[in-house]
């Protein structure tokens, strides 16, 4: 393997590995706008100049391979290659590529939504200049819009094309491409071909200025003032990282995080901006069907007091069925599924259905599931007595039905409705209003998805922390403590747990696969259970 | 309107496609004739030229938009094209152009209302010799001094 020498590091690395991404791993900031990871080098912004001992101009590091040298040709006698990234030819170059950046920048950082997060912010700061010699008139452009969710500020645009690549390499949609030659060159969409496919928003993510903007959170708060929670999106079993931003116990908006397990640099658009779903007739307090029409607000201790009264007159505990939910975290399905087994020998309890669609796949690898549960998988792994279909319950008589509803993502028809419709009294656990709630007795509230904690299982077996972003209404409560009250109602059983973690030990010391899973060792970016790793 | 190569043209791009392993690399020569069949390239054109060549429309719009030869709104008849670097520019040439843009009552980079003329200026034709210079589609017109652009203007319908 190379041994090279950057800013006086020894490294051994693979050959043919990228200087840039070496230097980088290494910890050695080298600035770079048009290289990302994920796409494919282009060398075009000129910033990541390096100077390679040997060569007499400064090289690209994005473009610059590394190999191995012949033995008679080793730097020193030993190294294949010997970088600096600080020399002042180095800075010299930093510094004027920087200028020609600014030229036309506009510089209004001031009511730029990318200001406080922004690449030639940075940059220059670091290794740019406080001056530029430029005296002409900017050049001046209007504002595009690029396609529903995305626009693009030209002024502030320093033509690194990530953005291009990103549409060529990742979605195949190639709906951006570079307009004209030179001073005129500009981002652009073919006259009627938008920028709309349903992985739009990371182009914002990947401007490294704050040229490609998302409309939707275009203006709202200043980056700095965001509370940056890493978190995994639910919407469905992909199961990919993200970065809720949240102000005011408000999500502003969602960002990609990296995660090589799952899905890699980007998420969808449907996760994105999922959090909108929730803002909205959020669930306040356990609220009972009257016989009216209407809902009654009652206290938490009064709804358990419903729900024991309707479990004696309707056939006692053994007529109690449960529907798991694929839309909320392993730990409320793991303590729903432990108090069910022990109110019946027979099955009792099966899997919320939710919509089920076909995958879908870009050109680039990223798989958005079809599987709209998100934890469907997890659900079914902590759960082990599992019916294989709600049908199954329909088999013996149904006294009272527990209903995980989650983020009421079921749509009501067919073996649901008559369940429902089967059971005397139906208590739901939901955090909004759904086609399941409307038709429930009872319903008890729970954290909306970015308030919530625990561990939710992707379809390929990665389990990842939830980390709540927000704090739910103040008589909202838990997931898992409101299964886990549920279940001491029900079995006269105390409930062990006192916070999310608790659970999550008991799942680790009893589920099959789950045995090396920590709270420590999930980290930000998840573990495969045992199962899906070997 | 949808682009579609008259025939005769048809036949030599099917003669060219045996020429390139890759049919991308028709991009150019098929642009110029779809150019010579319209006049200009309208979006409908790129896009019926995009997809004969399996390319992105937006793909072909970023070369279609390189190149200065290639022309995305309608022009005349006829194309000016006045040299305007220094030998023409010495022995005339923007007299020629004043003169013309006058005579039809139209800015440089504009077409005449008789869908006629469309007079640019372009950087050295290579002809000093013979300054001043002023290409009209194909051909070169030499020495251009005085009244001679009148003649030669007037003979083309």
């Amino acid at each position: 393997m190379p041994l090279i020498k950057i800013d006086g590091q020894e490294l051994e690395v693979e050959a043919g590995s990228r200087l840039l991404d070496v230097a980088l791993e290494a910890g050695i900031e080298v600035p770079h706008y048009c290289y990302h990871p994920a796409l494919s080098v282009v060398g075009s912004c000129r910033l990541c100049m390096v100077e390679v001992e040997g060569m007499p101009k400064l090289q690209t590091a994005c473009s610059t391979p590394i190999g191995e040298a012949p033995p008679d040709r080793k730097v020193d006698g030993k190294y294949d290659m010997v970088v600096h990234t600080d020399t002042d030819k180095v800075v010299a170059g930093q510094k004027l590529v920087l200028e020609f950046l600014l030229l036309n920048h506009p510089l209004d950082c001031p009511v730029c939504d990318q200001a406080g997060e922004c690449g030639l912010q940075d940059y220059s700061f670091k290794f740019g200049n406080a001056h530029s010699r430029f005296d002409e008139d900017k050049r001046v452009r209007a504002a595009e819009e690029l396609g529903s969710g995305v626009a693009i500020n030209q002024n502030r645009c320093i033509m690194c094309t990530r953005c291009v690549r990103f549409t060529q390499e990742i979605t195949g949609t190639n709906e951006l491409y570079v307009h004209g030659r030179g001073y005129d060159t500009k981002i652009a969409i073919f006259d009627g071909l938008p920028l709309d496919n349903p992985l739009s928003g990371n182009v914002a993510d990947i401007c490294p200025v704050g040229a490609l903007l998302l409309k939707d959170y275009m203006h709202t708060t200043r980056v700095w003032h965001l509370s940056h929670t890493e978190s995994a999106c639910v919407e469905c079993s992909s199961g990919c990282s993200i970065t809720v931003d949240a102000t005011d116990n408000v999500v502003r908006r969602i960002v990609s995080r990296r995660n090589d397990q799952a899905n890699g640099h980007f998420i969808c658009d449907f996760g994105r901006y999922s959090f909108h779903k929730y803002e909205r007739s959020e669930f306040k307090e356990p609220m009972r069907k009257t016989p009216g029409s209407g809902w009654e607000m009652i206290p938490w201790r009064q709804a358990y007091q419903l729900i024991a009264d309707k479990v004696a007159a309707g056939g006692g505990p053994g007529a109690v069925k449960a529907l798991a939910s694929p839309t909320l975290p392993n730990e409320p399905n793991y303590i729903l599924g432990q108090f069910m087994g022990r109110l019946s020998d027979r099955k009792n309890i099966a899997l919320l259905p939710v919509t089920q669609l076909s995958d879908m796949e870009f050109p680039g690898g990223f798989r958005i599931s079809g599987d709209k549960g998100g934890n469907s998988r997890g659900a079914r792994d902590v759960i082990p007595a599992l019916a294989a279909s709600v049908k199954a319950l329909h088999k013996t008589d149904t006294g009272v039905i527990i209903i995980l509803d989650g983020d009421g993502r079921a749509e009501m028809k067919g073996d649901l409705t008559r369940l429902m419709a089967a059971a005397q009294f139906s208590v739901v656990v939901a955090c909004m209003p759904s086609e399941v709630t409307q038709n429930a007795d009872l319903v008890l509230p729970i954290a909306a998805p970015y308030a919530r904690e625990g561990t939710f299982t992707n379809d390929q077996g990665l389990v990842q922390w939830l980390q709540p972003a927000l704090h739910p209404p103040d008589d909202v409560r838990a997931d898992w403590q409101v299964v886990a009250e549920l279940g001491q109602q029900l079995t006269g059983e105390d409930h062990l747990y006192s916070y999310a973690g608790d659970v999550t030990w008991k799942i680790t010391q009893t589920t099959v696969g789950y045995g090396q899973i920590t709270r420590f060792r999930l980290g930000k970016l998840g573990q495969f259970t045992a199962s899906a790793a070997g | 309107m949808s682009f579609k190569l008259k025939p005769d043209r048809a036949r030599k791009y099917k003669a060219l496609l045996k020429q390139y392993p890759d049919k991308r690399s028709l991009a150019l020569p098929l642009l110029h004739m779809a150019q010579e069949q319209e006049g200009f390239l309208s979006g409908d054109t790129i896009k019926g030229v995009a997809e004969l060549l399996d390319i992105a429309p937006g793909l072909m719009m970023e070369t279609v938009t390189f190149y200065s030869m290639f022309y995305l709104k309608p022009r005349g008849k006829y194309l000016l094209q006045v040299c305007q670097t220094l030998s023409c520019s010495l022995a005339g040439a923007d007299q020629m152009v004043d003169h013309v843009a006058a005579k039809y009552n139209l800015k440089v980079g504009e077409t005449s209302a008789d869908g006629r003329f469309t007079l640019v200026k372009v950087e050295c034709l290579g002809s000093c010799g013979t300054a001043p210079v002023v290409q009209i589609n194909d051909d070169y017109y030499e020495k251009m001094v005085g009244d001679k652009i009148d003649r030669v203007l007037d003979k083309l319908s």
